[in-house]
């Protein structure tokens, strides 16, 4: 009964914080119903547990008026001295059945509701996470599937022990009446059959406002969540109360929803009543009408009635339980859209990967995303290469791709010789690692952010001199150890942006790719972190990339790649330039367009960001030097 | 498990928000219930009614049985069925309306609550609940008003009729036999000893297990709202296994309660056999003595059984309000947390908006203290004063405290020592309405909203028309991007929506200050993100947004801060030079190095 005894969901090696979580199995990814279902079926040893359990436990409840007819016609009116000893260690020997049977009834319950609901959380996790990618739903969102929508799948497994202990019941009983009288066990079936059918009729309504009343509460979480993150933000405009009002409109909204659901439910309990009393009056009345005209004993009266009495709660769970069905479906759906979402890339497929050596060569060639097309430059082993991009949206793309986050509609990404594409993303994401702009820190001290990814201690002691890091654990209170809080807002922005650097170069990965990772430290820092950034990257033969317009951290680079806009052209689809990419003719076939540093004269071009309106990128490449010297859109886009 | 054991596995470096002690949960309830005392008086009495005809059956079946006993005709059951009818008949309503009644009750009264405690949370100051961690709040307002909710509409219902079967309980007995009803009696002892030791049992449970599922949201959100940063370094499995780890956490202590639970019915099911054992072991005797009927003696065993359901509804509505008090302590105890100075927000149509004056007050710190939490200070004797119109800039390092007396200047923080004033008026003793639209801080820290491009925007101001948004964003040179958006200005953005750069984030941020239209701005780098993107954008759109106020600016770009009327450079919390840009380049000082590492051409 403890929790070490439970069947466990195959946990994910925890050894290396790297390790993958392990995908679902294959059942319930298709349907709402086969997600239930599936989730049910893990946990069915409990599940048949508890229905067997539940059921008994039933069975004994119902004995009770039974025997305590038998005794009172038995050991009471009739009956020898020793009866009534008789009669109630029978009544005791029930007591221990029922209670018991409750007892492990409905831990065996608890334990099938919480493990579904815990499995079905775990698949939401896992989908989530997933190095594939393709989820866009907001954190909020996501948390009130994996949290709530779990929680009410998994309430449904205690419904399911329930109902089928009902229908137990109903038949043992239904059988026993049949035993006293063919009229009353007909009363019973009837009954039960014009209940259900009813009771479904209101219940559709219910469905609908039910999924109503999840949706609405669903937005309020999510709005709550939002605002809190946004805390910071909110305060600084003094849009507290603005911000409160619109989580009160929310709530509002949420609320009439959940009264709404609740007056279906009131009319579904109301009918109930209803029918059961209809059903108890016509038992009593048939059985007093039977009893008087001595067609039935009085002992077989009694034990008729308390039965009758005692099927209302059964009939009111399995009249019940196309309620919670549609309830659960209902949540199991809204778990489905994240676990069903489509993967962003295909995960690569050819086995093995990459050679061993320390750094690995990055080549893009005349990519196509978001509209630009001619995206081209290369990093080589034991250099820092820099990247300065003139064209909106497009630099945040460009790390993304390395490390496939997402696929361009064109062109070649290759890591140490390999195509992207065809590398398992783990291993590829092992080789390029990206930190990107925005990294939050994780709850837990300084040292432990910045040995997060470390190899080993040396490593962790590297990344911290080379982003500057050392500076920080002096100067915090605490030092190493102080904590920075969930998401790294105890330490100000510079600090919090060195610490995830330092978390990155101490990671030691091949490929680095950093994305504007000085925006927010002062340029004496800056200057001295891309010093020593370059003396531990380039002194290990790693290669570093860096999207930056930072002068500090070009000027340390062996070679920087302007990337600037040449024309706006339209393709008849993507990837494939027609008519003013004419003009820059190797640009058709899909070759970068590729100059030495000298004659650049970018036209600068906005983005259009139209599908078919592509923007032709030309790429200009020296040193920080040579192209501030030569090249005069460069120079007018880095001059402070 | 052990609930303690797995308690210690939780963050043990939060400081969580506080959570109330039962006594302020009863007084909290004890007002919040009065406005609604008619409405609860009449559920209950619809509830009293509806429970009443419950006891209809067995009184009619007893009706029956004596007739049966009696040995009269048939027709001595039409008066008996005629009562189960009328019964039935009134039942149905009386059901509906309980429930309604009840809902109406309770669930209007959570969504108060609710409201409140996000009101009070936002009224919170930032570090208090950033010391919890969003995930705290969160699964206060969703997973505790889940609970409550179930728990106070099943504990109500409970102690209703609770109420009414104790009631019946007595009148029955008095109808009975009085030697049946004392046999039963034997019972009572044994409940309420079972009570006793079950309220005392679950309560820690239950309190744990609440707290649990809040770590359990913290993990969940720690992986959801981290999600980029946990992809690109490959932390899946370790944010796996955290969620699992929670998650099951959080199971142990349902197990733990479900376990309680049990063996709490299982005492009063040996209740009910004693008390059963000894009604049927009197009636034996008596009516052998021939001292009470068969009647009688069935139909008090059989009172007795039907008295079983609704006496484990009585004392299972303790477990719901066990369980309800446990989520309310926790959402009561956000309430409590707001400062008296800082009231929970009335929804606010439309915030006063008073016509403003041309108004150049002036706002300063005097030799200002500040250090966070029990910490240190991180901000020493620093004074300034932005008159009329004036640009102050602040630079310095990183971490050497810009942003933080920022937020002191903002009103945001209060300084332990020395002041913050707004024309000589303590910041901490203005109101939050009078400061809307008269300071406004644009943190270093970027945040759009879950929503369109026009409500991020109209956070300022809610009730600006869609011509202002437009002119605000206009103003600042935004139009041309936004409406290449793909719903224009109707975009949806922020968490779930459409991706914006970092520096369009912050360009927003400047078009949203520009409808507040705040008499004093303070931007905290506000441009720094502007990167390859944007920079040049930024750069015009905040020279908008400065001209004709009061600014106290930061930043790491001295180009920003370079035409400043005065700038402070800090160091370790200290201000250590002050004057204009040509004054302290010719200096030499430290402004004059950072100048030089910022102006080298690379
Ligand atoms: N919420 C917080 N809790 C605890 N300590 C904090 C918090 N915010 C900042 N600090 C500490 O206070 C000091 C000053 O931080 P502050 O954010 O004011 O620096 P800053 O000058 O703005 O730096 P930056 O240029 O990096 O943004 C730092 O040592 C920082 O670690
Ligand atoms: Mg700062």
């Amino acid at each position: 009964m403890t929790l070490d005894a439970l069947p466990l969901p195959p946990r994910p090696a925890t050894a290396s914080p790297a390790a993958p979580p392990p995908p679902p199995p294959e059942a319930g990814r298709h349907s709402p119903r086969a997600l239930l279902w599936g989730a049910l079926r893990a946990q069915r040893k409990d599940l048949v547990a508890a229905s067997a359990l539940y059921s008994s436990h039933q069975l004994g409840e119902s004995m009770v008026p039974v025997l305590v007819g038998a005794t009172v016609s038995e050991a009471i009116a009739g009956g020898g001295r020793w009866a009534i000893a008789w009669w109630l260690s029978v009544l005791a020997a029930d007591f221990v059945l029922l209670s018991l049977s409750y007892r492990y009834g409905a831990r065996a319950s608890m334990r099938a509701k919480q493990h579904t609901g815990h499995v079905v959380r775990m698949w939401v996790t896992e989908r989530v996470l997933r190095p594939a990618g393709g989820i866009r739903l907001a954190p909020g969102d996501l948390l009130t599937r994996a949290a709530s929508d779990a929680g009410r799948v998994g309430a449904f497994a205690g419904v399911v022990a329930q109902t089928v202990a009902a229908v137990a019941v109903l038949a043992v009983a239904t059988a026993l009446l049949l035993g006293f009288s063919l009229l009353l066990g007909a009363v019973i079936l009837l009954g039960t059959a014009l209940l259900l059918v009813v009771q479904d009729r209101v219940a559709r309504r219910l469905r609908r406002h039910s999924g109503a009343e999840q949706h609405e509460a669903g937005k309020a979480a999510v709005l709550a969540e939002d605002l809190v993150r946004g805390m910071r933000v909110l305060k600084g405009i003094r849009a507290e109360r603005t911000a409160a009002a619109d989580y009160r409109t929310a709530s509002q909204a949420a609320l009439g929803a959940s009264l709404r659901a609740m007056s279906s439910q009131s009319l579904l309990s109301a009918v109930g009543t209803a029918f059961t009393g209809v059903y108890l009056t016509v038992i009593a009345g048939v059985g007093g009408w039977l009893t008087l005209s001595g067609r039935i004993g009085l002992g077989e009266f009694v034990a008729a009635l308390g039965l009758a009495r005692f099927v209302v709660g059964p009939m009111q769970v399995v009249s019940g339980a196309s309620a919670a069905y549609a309830r659960a479906v209902a949540s199991a759906g809204r778990v489905l859209e994240v676990t069903g979402t489509r993967e962003e890339v295909r995960d690569g497929l050819r086995p093995g990967g990459f050679e061993e050596g320390r750094g690995a060569r990055v080549e893009v060639a005349g990519v196509e995303v978001d509209g630009f097309s001619g995206v081209s430059f290369v990093a080589e082993c034991g250099e820092l290469t820099g990247v300065v991009v003139d064209a909106p949206g497009l630099a945040g793309r460009i790390p993304e791709l390395l490390v496939r986050e997402s696929e361009p509609a064109a062109g070649r990404v290759e890591v140490g010789g390999k195509a992207v594409g065809e590398v398992p993303l783990e291993r590829l994401r092992a080789r390029v690692l990206v930190s990107p702009h925005d990294a939050v820190l994780f709850p837990g001290t300084l040292a432990e952010n910045i040995a997060l990814l470390a190899p080993d201690a040396k490593a962790a002691e590297q990344g911290t001199w080379a982003a500057f890091a050392d500076q920080v654990i002096d100067t915090v209170p605490g030092g190493a150890d102080a904590t920075v809080g969930d998401r790294g807002e105890s330490l100000s922005g510079g600090q919090r942006q060195r610490v995830a650097l330092a978390r990155a170069v101490a990671a030691t990965p091949p490929v680095l790719v950093l994305h504007d990772p000085t925006t927010a430290v002062d340029a004496a820092t800056e200057d001295r972190i891309a010093g020593r950034l370059r003396q531990v990257r380039a002194q290990e033969g790693l290669t570093s990339l860096l999207v930056t317009t930072s002068p500090a951290l070009l000027s340390r680079c062996d070679r920087v790649f302007f990337l600037h806009g040449a024309a706006a052209y339209e393709a008849a689809s993507p990837g494939a330039p027609t008519q003013g990419a004419a003009a820059n003719g190797r640009a058709a076939n899909g070759d970068p367009v590729h100059r030495e540093a000298g004659d650049a004269d970018g036209s600068g071009a906005d983005g259009g960001t139209e599908h078919s309106r592509l923007t032709l990128l030309i790429t200009d490449s020296g040193t920080h030097a040579g192209l501030m010297r030569d090249n005069a859109a460069y120079r007018e886009l880095l001059t402070r | 498990m052990n609930p303690t054991e797995s308690a210690a596995a939780s963050p043990a470096t939060r400081r969580l928000l506080p959570v109330a002690d039962g006594r302020r949960t009863r007084a909290h309830l004890r007002t919040a219930l009065r406005p609604r005392r008619l409405l609860l008086a009449a559920t209950t009495a619809v509830m009293v009614a509806e429970s009443a005809l419950g006891l209809v059956g067995p009184i009619a079946i007893g009706w029956v049985t004596q007739a049966i006993v009696d040995g009269r005709g048939t027709s001595a059951v039409i008066g008996p069925v005629a009562l189960l009818a009328a019964a039935a008949v009134l039942g149905a309503p009386a059901t509906w309306a309980s429930n309604v009644l009840l809902a109406r009750v309770v669930l209007p009264e959570v969504a108060r609550l609710r409201e409140d405690v996000v009101g009070s949370a936002l009224a919170l100051p930032v570090d208090t609940v950033e010391a919890g961690g969003s995930g705290d709040l969160v699964s206060r307002v969703s997973g505790d008003v889940e609970r409550v909710t179930e728990a106070a509409q099943g504990g109500l219902a409970g102690f209703v009729s609770a109420a009414l079967a104790i009631l019946a309980t007595l009148v029955g007995l008095a109808s009975l036999d009085w030697r049946f009803a004392l046999a039963g009696l034997l019972a009572v002892p044994l409940q309420a000893y079972t009570l006793r030791w079950y309220l005392r049992a679950s309560r820690p449970v239950y309190a744990a297990g609440r707290t649990a599922e809040g770590h359990r949201t913290s993990a969940l959100l720690g992986a959801f709202a981290a999600l980029p940063t946990v992809r690109a370094l490959r932390l899946g499995g370790r944010q796996y296994a955290r969620v699992q780890d929670a998650s099951l956490a959080a199971a142990g202590y349902e197990f733990e309660a479900t376990r309680t639970a049990t063996r709490f019915f299982g005492r009063l099911n040996v209740a009910e056999f004693v008390g059963l054992g000894a009604i049927l072991l009197v009636a034996s005797v008596l009516v052998r003595s021939g001292s009470a009927s068969v009647g009688a003696a069935t139909t008090a065993a059989l009172f007795f059984v039907g008295l079983f359901d609704p006496i484990n509804a009585v004392l299972g509505a303790f477990d719901s309000v066990q369980q309800a008090a446990a989520g309310l302590a926790r959402l009561i105890g956000v309430l409590d947390a707001t400062p008296a100075s800082a009231p929970v927000p009335a929804p606010a149509g439309s915030p006063e908006a008073a016509p403003r004056t041309a108004r150049q007050p002036v706002l300063a710190l005097d030799r200002a203290d500040f250090g966070y939490g029990d910490g240190p200070d991180v901000v020493h004797d620093v004074s300034l004063r932005i008159a009329a119109g004036q640009h102050v800039a602040v630079v310095g390092t990183t971490g050497s405290g810009k942003s933080t007396v920022a937020t002191l200047l903002a009103g945001l923080r209060a300084p332990r020592r020395g002041t913050a004033t707004l024309d000589g008026v303590p910041l901490a003793d203005v109101s939050p309405a009078a400061l809307h639209g008269t300071v406004a801080l644009v943190t270093q820290e970027t945040h759009l909203f879950a929503g369109s491009v026009a409500a991020n925007i109209r956070l300022a101001r809610p009730e600006a028309t869609d011509a202002q948004v437009a002119a605000a964003l206009d103003a600042v040179g935004a139009t041309g991007w936004v409406e290449a958006l793909p719903d224009g200005v109707d975009t949806l953005i922020g968490a779930g929506g459409h991706h914006l750069a970092p520096g369009r984030a912050q360009h927003l941020a400047l078009a949203r200050l520009f409808l507040l239209d705040p008499d004093v701005v303070v931007l905290d780098e506000a441009t720094a993100e502007g990167g390859s993107d944007s920079a040049r954008l930024l750069d015009t759109a905040a020279t908008t947004v400065l001209r004709g106020r009061g600014a106290l600016l930061v930043a790491h770009r001295l180009s920003q801060t370079a035409g400043a009327d005065t700038i402070l450079v800090m160091e370790e919390g200290r201000v250590t030079e002050r004057g204009s840009h040509q004054s302290l380049r010719a200096a030499g000082g430290t402004y004059a190095s950072l100048w030089e590492a910022w102006s080298r051409p690379g």
